[in-house]
């Protein structure tokens, strides 16, 4: 059962983002760029940037640690909101700046990109580096789960700042953003409290299939759109 | 407006993130073993530092472990000089609701610094050790 759960979380955050991607590529070299400007768009934005602060220079600093221990509720917010601002303003200047023309099938594609490329690092290289006999059943194959919906939230919000970026609807970013804080101050907030494991992944499958059914919303939305334009 | 109060607000509860002893500890006491830790840890005296780690702690972190930790971190710094500050918190663990006083040391040294931080329970065992 070990093994299963382990080579589903390994699949899902390794496997799943490199297929889509290379399927992608296959069926059309356009897909390339916006699935590497999303790559790169992650590592710009979140692990060159804000993770490197987060992880190598506040924790050397005695007023963070105590910020961290004395006030825990708004320092998961200001992570989440920190995480929603980088990563929002960054899907939001990479495409302005490298993708001059794009469809929602562009969006989706840079949302695959950027949630799996976190998917691989944060998850994906640790389940490797990790033996998965020292971890439970349950914790591996919601590891994997987890990551699942991740993507789904990622694609979901590269759809939402495409609009802003090509259809003029600035505020869809800080829909993004606040959307973004949201998803990661709920998930964190009930984790820290104590509450079991399977709620808030309950929770986070919710939050993924609003953002499927948004980013249907729009596939239809331009399809019709541009079959009125024909 | 509402974005220099956020910044105010930040600002606010930064500065006031400060010492904060729990009750139930003496704060010369926390101040007393960490300081001995830290020294410790410099003298290459592992064993004794592990020794007062929580016993569920030593079932999860092994002697080796802490070994590996601090040989990187100490080749990494180089020769211990001084310690600059101490800082003390509380904080509850999550599942029992036990106290814990939480303190924060950084020292100096040759090539850079080290910011530890321990956690304490009542009887003044380590529950939780991290070193950056």
């Amino acid at each position: 059962m070990n093994t299963i759960a382990y080579g589903f979380s390994l699949f899902i955050s390794i496997g799943l983002p490199i297929l889509i991607s290379i399927f992608l590529i296959i069926k059309s070299r356009t897909y390339f760029k916006p699935i590497a400007i999303g790559v790169l768009t992650f590592l710009i934005f979140q692990v060159f940037t804000r993770v490197y602060v987060l992880q190598e220079f506040l924790p050397t600093q005695v007023w963070y640690i105590l910020f961290t221990y004395q006030y825990p509720t708004l320092y998961i917010f200001l992570l989440s909101f920190t995480a929603g601002l980088f990563e929002e303003c960054g899907r939001f200047i990479m495409m302005k700046l490298f993708i001059k023309k794009a469809n929602i099938k562009t969006a989706i594609a840079f949302g695959i990109g950027h949630g799996g490329i976190e998917a691989i690092l944060f998850v994906g290289v640790a389940l490797i580096m990790t033996n998965p006999i020292l971890i439970d059943t349950q914790s591996l194959f919601m590891s994997g789960l987890e990551r699942l919906n991740a993507m789904i939230i990622h694609v979901t919000f590269s759809v939402l700042v495409y609009k802003a970026v090509y259809h003029a609807k600035r505020g869809n970013v800080l829909i993004a953003i606040l959307a973004h804080t949201l998803v990661n101050f709920i998930s964190v907030y009930l984790m820290m409290n104590g509450v079991n494991l399977w709620i808030v992944e309950g929770i986070l499958i919710v939050m993924a299939m609003i953002g499927l059914a948004i980013v249907h919303l729009n596939w239809r939305m331009e399809n019709e759109t541009f079959n009125l334009d024909n | 407006m509402k974005r220099l109060i956020l910044i105010i607000s930040i600002l606010f509860l930064v500065g006031c993130a400060s010492n904060n002893v729990p009750e139930g500890f003496e704060e010369d006491d926390l101040k007393q073993k960490a300081e001995s830790i830290v020294q410790l840890l410099n003298n290459n005296q592992l064993d004794e530092v592990y020794a007062m780690f929580r016993s569920d702690i030593q079932s999860m972190v092994t002697m080796e472990d802490l070994d590996k930790i601090i040989t990187d971190k100490l080749d990494l710094i180089g020769e211990f000089k001084e310690i600059s500050q101490i800082a003390i918190t509380d904080t509850k663990d999550p599942s029992t609701s036990e106290r814990y006083a939480v303190v924060i040391i950084v020292s100096e040294h040759k090539d850079g610094k080290s910011t530890y931080t321990v956690s304490f329970n009542k009887p003044l065992e380590i529950v939780g050790f991290y070193i950056k």
